[in-house]
């Protein structure tokens, strides 16, 4: 009973964290320690919606068993929870939307490979009201880690030629580790969150060990985007064949991903 | 006795070899190569490179798949992109003028169609600039000592605030 009372708390905490947080956004949407970021955050339904001032307490690594990534508070922001200083106050944008710029290698004193993800919580000066941690957002490493997707290259807007790697001996998902890749389905999105166009499925391409690359393509010209309109991500999900019960070939889908472009001059 | 006259006359030629030898004053080092007129006229796009900078600048490599770049990527065949030629005109003084560029069904990498371009140095370009109106796009002028045999490399330059994140090598011939 015990257990499962702990377990409804965890949840319900966890539920409560996302909620607050689901605001959060990121310019750039992809960043490695040493660039400098500005993320936004509506924090109306939190403690701190209404406040006029509302202040950051935020650190790295937290948790991280990996002695590569040692934990570190914001070095100007975390000085004293009852007074939190200039350097961790937010900047109003409207309303109860608030943003805050930092440069992680300055913020917390720890090289770009010593960085690998922050969290943040809001409060007032004081710290009598304050929202939860915020979830762990990931800073871009700068030595190569391998993961089952790659996206060549790192940072894109819809003008870039665009390459999907599949590493599938990286999979633990049952069906994506097992099937026989044979496209990726890509949709995207404007602005406003809308699909735009119909997808779009580019060939695989195997370069053997288990690893796959997609047909390149660059986004406003595959799509034919009108002149003005700008696509904020694309979705993709990789087809290939499997077996049913009875030995039958079938198509199956891995699970769906989402990029968002960068913003690039 | 034998020996001595063979040193002697070792001596006396090594004297003579060395006391022949002249300063050559002449510093003269050909005409200097017109990279002006070099790059006048049309020039067709032949390939594509597509180079992720931070990937490079931190020198990215997969270990177990060392013969997969992770940092530069030939994308010539994803688009028509050898549709494209671009055409450098100079006025009367050799100084650049007009351009124009025939994409045909390749992608608009330069969004401009014609204008005007400029270069930074007259004499030795590094920069090309289109110019369209208001709107210009700057690129590097790649392996000018390759314009003699008629070949032409633009970099372009994708930044993400200050950074750059993204290069393009377009490499044409001549027409």
């Amino acid at each position: 009973m015990r257990k499962i009372l702990i377990l409804f708390i965890l949840i319900i905490t966890s539920a409560v964290s996302f909620a607050q947080f689901s605001t959060v956004q990121f310019s750039p949407a992809t960043f490695t320690g040493d660039d400098e970021v500005t993320f936004t955050i509506d924090l109306s339904g939190t403690p701190l919606e209404g406040e006029s001032d509302v202040y950051i307490w935020i650190f790295a690594n937290d948790g991280s068993a990996n002695t590569q990534y040692p934990f570190a508070g914001g070095i100007a922001t975390n000085t004293e929870w009852t007074n939190s200083p200039v350097a961790a106050q937010f900047t109003n944008v409207s309303g109860n939307i608030w943003s805050y710029t930092f440069t992680g290698t300055e913020l917390f004193g720890l090289t770009p490979g010593q960085l690998k993800y922050f969290q943040f919580l809001g409060k007032t000066k004081t710290g009598n009201k304050q929202t939860t941690n915020s979830p762990q957002y990931t800073f871009a490493p700068i030595s190569y880690v391998p993961a089952t997707y790659r996206l060549f290259p790192s940072r894109m807007n819809q003008d870039d030629a665009v390459t999907i790697f599949f590493y599938q001996n990286l999979s633990s998902e049952l069906i994506e580790s097992r099937m026989t890749p044979v496209s990726v389905t890509v949709t995207m999105y404007d602005n406003d969150n809308n699909s735009y166009g119909s997808p779009i499925e580019f060939p695989v391409e195997a370069l053997g060990g288990k690893l796959f690359k997609f047909k390149s393509f660059i986004p406003s010209y595959s799509w034919n985007v009108s002149q003005g309109v700008i696509l904020s991500r694309f979705t993709y999900y990789v087809n290939g064949n499997y077996f049913d019960v009875n030995g039958a070939t079938i198509v199956v889908s891995a699970p769906l991903n989402s990029r968002t472009f960068d913003v690039l001059q | 006795m034998k020996k001595i006259l063979k040193i002697t006359l070792f001596v006396s030629f090594m004297a003579l070899m060395i006391s022949s030898c002249k300063p050559d004053n002449d510093f003269s080092i050909g005409q200097p190569q017109n990279r002006l007129m070099q790059l006048a006229g049309t020039w067709k796009l032949q390939s594509v490179i597509q180079i992720d900078l931070i990937a490079k600048s931190n020198n990215f490599i997969d270990q177990a798949r060392p013969d997969v770049s992770l940092t530069q990527l030939d994308i010539t065949g994803i688009a028509p992109f050898t549709d494209m030629t671009v055409s450098f005109a100079n006025d009367a003084s050799n100084i650049p003028s007009t351009f124009a560029i025939n994409y045909g069904a390749a992608p608009k990498i330069f969004k401009l169609t014609g204008g005007t371009w400029e270069v930074d140095d007259l004499k030795a370009p590094g920069n090309i600039t289109f110019i369209s109106g208001t709107e210009t796009v700057s690129t590097i002028l790649g392996n000018v000592n390759n314009l003699s045999a008629g070949m032409l490399t633009l970099k372009l330059i994708k930044s993400q605030g200050a950074k750059p994140v993204i290069e393009y090598n377009y490499n044409f011939i001549k027409n």
